[in-house]
């Protein structure tokens, strides 16, 4: 009987839920937790990773939960990866193909909407199972500049100044950034907090750049640039941030 | 296609390539601008001239743009020119039984900086020199004309000299090209263009 | 819309190609090659020749290209007609033939590729214009057996042990008529498609340049690039050379990088 209502995307439950789509949720919840911050000059995105193995070819200097859409979005992953490069290729064309019917950058928000619509459709249409993928889209465009969204596999998106997607601790998470968020942060500030709030969510051990992604976007010379930290600038950041003696978590 | 009219031409040199364009644009024999390059930028050391239609040119560049776009995003580098041929080559070839009329050359240095050209006919047969290739509406008096000037290995600014008498020579016997002209020099270190004084009429 | 990833050709622009060709403007040439190709059946294997111009109405494309195509690493195959369409052919067929090869895990057959050719060549009703040779060898019922086929572009094969294709066959079929003798030797078969190519290219207006001729036997391929070059150019007089500043500039401009669109590295966080 408790299997009644779980099989299918398709079928409401009577107290009016959809399974597929909260057990899609809770996959999210195992993924290491990713934040998003909006400053007055940038946005970052800060992740955790989870997959760390001695015999990982890494190699390639690839992030592994940051992903570019296009030259003017780029976003953070939380859940299963292969779900999310599926939506990834699916973003990246519709992008291209917006620029290629207007010749001008796609709306960060129309591309949003359109990855939403995706997402949504896999928890209608019988058989198939939603994506275990939630994102967070930092984004600049002419019209509203800089823009942070977030959405999950239900389809449903929204535009936030600070927020979090996956980990255990998202609770701990959110309440960070809601109580050190400043409305005029600059990006310099809003990346010592993203690193706040992982420090707070994660075992302190882990704090290096073998656990963490860190990146933003900003503008310089009227042209948006995104930046990848690399370990090495990564492991400065964190000595020179150091909240090592700030509190004791956990 | 002697609609619009226009002229290309790509030839190497020593661990260089140029790449020259007409200016005109014109509707049959009416001339409608005399700024407007045939040539599109890629990326850094990949050049796409296109003659031909320019409604099919400008397609055909946007569509590449939209290709470009894509590889660069999944690859994280940027196409070589050789890529570039091939891709520009199997768009071209689909449209086999209703093609676009348009012919493209490329020309670029590839990932060791060696000069690479190449050009096509508007179903993508491709065709590969080490030397130069040319494109437009006065190939008859153009081909000659490289064949005698060109020779193996110049330097940048001997390239440039070549390059501009093959274009200023040949479209002063085009009524469908001319109404000035372009050089871009593509070398490992920098790429520059060059504006030529060339007759207005 | 760019749908990438579809295949196959697409008609879209036709009808309104029709309509502009209506108004009187002439569509240009496609590129030909125009084209002698040839090939024979020797003792020990076959043996591919061509020349390597390409046309374009009268002027002369590409002096040389390369008509001997790949389909497999025993199979090999000449085109003559429409440039793009033996090349885009022959490209279509080894790839199939490769897919077919690691299914089957055989040695592909010449007999296969001759079937996928002309299948494809038939379903488009001789509008893909490719003329074909085909040769290679292969082993049947445990016998190494060379074999040599033509393809129309209407899909129709012949099979025979001395082919001529394109525009330079006739001058060509008849160097192979005087001359051909049954089970020669490598030399002497590479000697005749020599010379056959180059009854092409000294008769024939649209062949042209150099002989590249091919050998396929059990023993493996040799490739001949440029086997005998009877046109190149001597009559060259002292180059050239304009003093620099001969042309003249209104203005130059440097193209800045693009910059690599992927990773920046050039925003520091210090302050």
């Amino acid at each position: 009987m408790a299997r009644r209502y779980d099989q299918r995307t398709t079928i409401f439950s009577p107290e009016g839920r959809i399974y597929q789509v909260e057990y899609a949720m809770a996959a999210i919840r195992h993924a290491g937790a990713t934040v998003g911050i909006l400053a007055s000059d940038g946005i970052v995105l800060a992740a955790e990773k989870k997959t760390i193995a001695k015999l990982l070819d890494s190699s390639k200097t690839q992030a592994e939960k940051m992903f570019k859409i296009d030259d003017h979005v780029v976003c953070a992953v939380a859940g299963i990866t292969s779900d999310a490069n599926i939506l990834i290729n699916h973003a990246r064309l519709s992008s291209q193909r917006y620029f290629y019917t207007y010749q001008e950058p796609m709306p960060v928000e129309q591309l949003v909407s359109q990855i939403c619509d995706t997402k949504q459709g896999y928890t209608q249409y019988g058989g198939l199972r939603p994506f275990g993928v939630s994102f967070l889209y930092a984004g600049w465009d002419s019209q509203f500049g800089f823009q942070l969204y977030q959405s999950d596999p239900s389809g449903n998106f929204a535009g936030w100044k600070a927020t979090s997607i996956g980990g255990e601790n998202s609770q701990v998470a959110q309440s960070v950034l809601r109580s050190s968020y400043k409305p005029d942060m600059q990006l310099k500030e809003a990346l010592e907090l993203a690193l706040k709030v992982l420090t707070k969510t994660m075992d302190r051990s882990n704090i290096n750049s073998e656990k963490l992604e860190f990146s933003y976007i900003t503008r310089k010379d009227g042209k948006l640039v995104y930046h990848l930290f690399d370990a090495k600038e990564l492991d400065d950041f964190i000595k020179a941030t150091d909240l090592g003696q700030e509190s004791d978590d956990q | 296609m002697a609609y619009n009219g226009g002229a290309v031409i790509v030839m190497t040199g020593k661990n260089c390539v140029a790449i020259a364009t007409d200016l005109r644009f014109g509707i049959q024999h009416q001339t409608v601008s005399n700024n407007h390059p045939k040539v599109y930028r890629i990326n850094d050391k990949c050049f796409i001239g296109i003659s031909g239609l320019v409604t099919d040119a400008q397609t055909l560049y946007q569509k590449l743009v939209f290709r470009h776009n894509l590889y660069k995003l999944r690859e994280e580098r940027d196409m070589t020119p050789q890529v570039l041929s091939n891709l520009v080559g199997n768009m071209l070839y689909e449209k086999r039984f209703g093609p676009y009329f348009t012919e493209p050359v490329i020309c670029g240095l590839d990932t060791q900086d060696k000069p690479f050209i190449s050009g096509m006919d508007l179903i993508g047969a491709s065709v590969y020199t080490e030397d130069f290739l040319l494109v437009g509406t006065m190939t008859p008096a153009m081909y000659g004309l490289c064949e005698t000037l060109y020779k193996k290995d110049m330097n940048e600014d001997e390239l440039f000299e070549t390059v501009s008498q093959c274009m200023l020579s040949s479209i002063e016997r085009d009524a469908m090209s001319g109404w000035g002209a372009e050089v871009t020099i593509i070398t490992p270190a920098k790429t520059y263009k060059k504006k030529l004084l060339a007759r207005q009429d | 819309m760019e749908n990438l990833n579809r295949g196959g050709f697409t008609f879209d622009l036709c009808k309104r190609n029709d309509l502009i060709e209506k108004t009187g403007l002439k569509m240009k040439g496609f590129l030909k090659t125009g084209t002698t190709i040839v090939g024979v059946v020797y003792k020990d294997g076959v043996v591919l020749g061509a020349d390597t111009r390409a046309t374009e109405g009268p002027i002369v494309a590409d002096k040389n290209c390369e008509k001997i195509h790949y389909i497999a690493d025993n199979i090999y195959c000449c085109g003559a007609g429409t440039a793009a369409d033996t090349e885009n052919t022959t490209n279509l067929i080894s790839s199939k033939l490769k897919l077919h090869q690691l299914a089957t895990g055989k040695q592909p057959r010449v007999i296969t590729a001759l079937t996928m050719l002309k299948q494809m060549l038939f379903k488009y009703q001789g509008h893909v214009s490719a003329a074909l040779i085909l040769g290679g060898v292969d082993v049947i019922g445990g016998v190494v057996t060379p074999s040599l086929f033509t393809i129309h572009p209407h899909g129709s094969t012949d099979q025979l042990p001395y082919v001529t294709m394109g525009s330079g066959s006739l001058a060509a079929m008849a160097i192979f008529e005087a001359f051909y003798k049954k089970d020669m030797t490598k030399l002497e078969a590479m000697t005749l498609v020599a010379d056959a190519i180059k009854s092409g290219i000294f008769n024939d207006l649209g062949s042209g340049s150099n002989v590249d001729v091919t050998v396929i036997s059990q023993e493996g391929v040799e490739i001949h690039r440029g086997y005998e070059k009877p046109n190149e150019r001597k009559y060259r007089s002292n180059p050239y050379n304009f003093k620099k500043g001969t042309a003249p500039v209104l203005s130059t401009s440097t193209l800045e990088p693009l910059g690599s669109r992927i990773i920046i590295e050039d925003v520091t966080m210090e302050g």
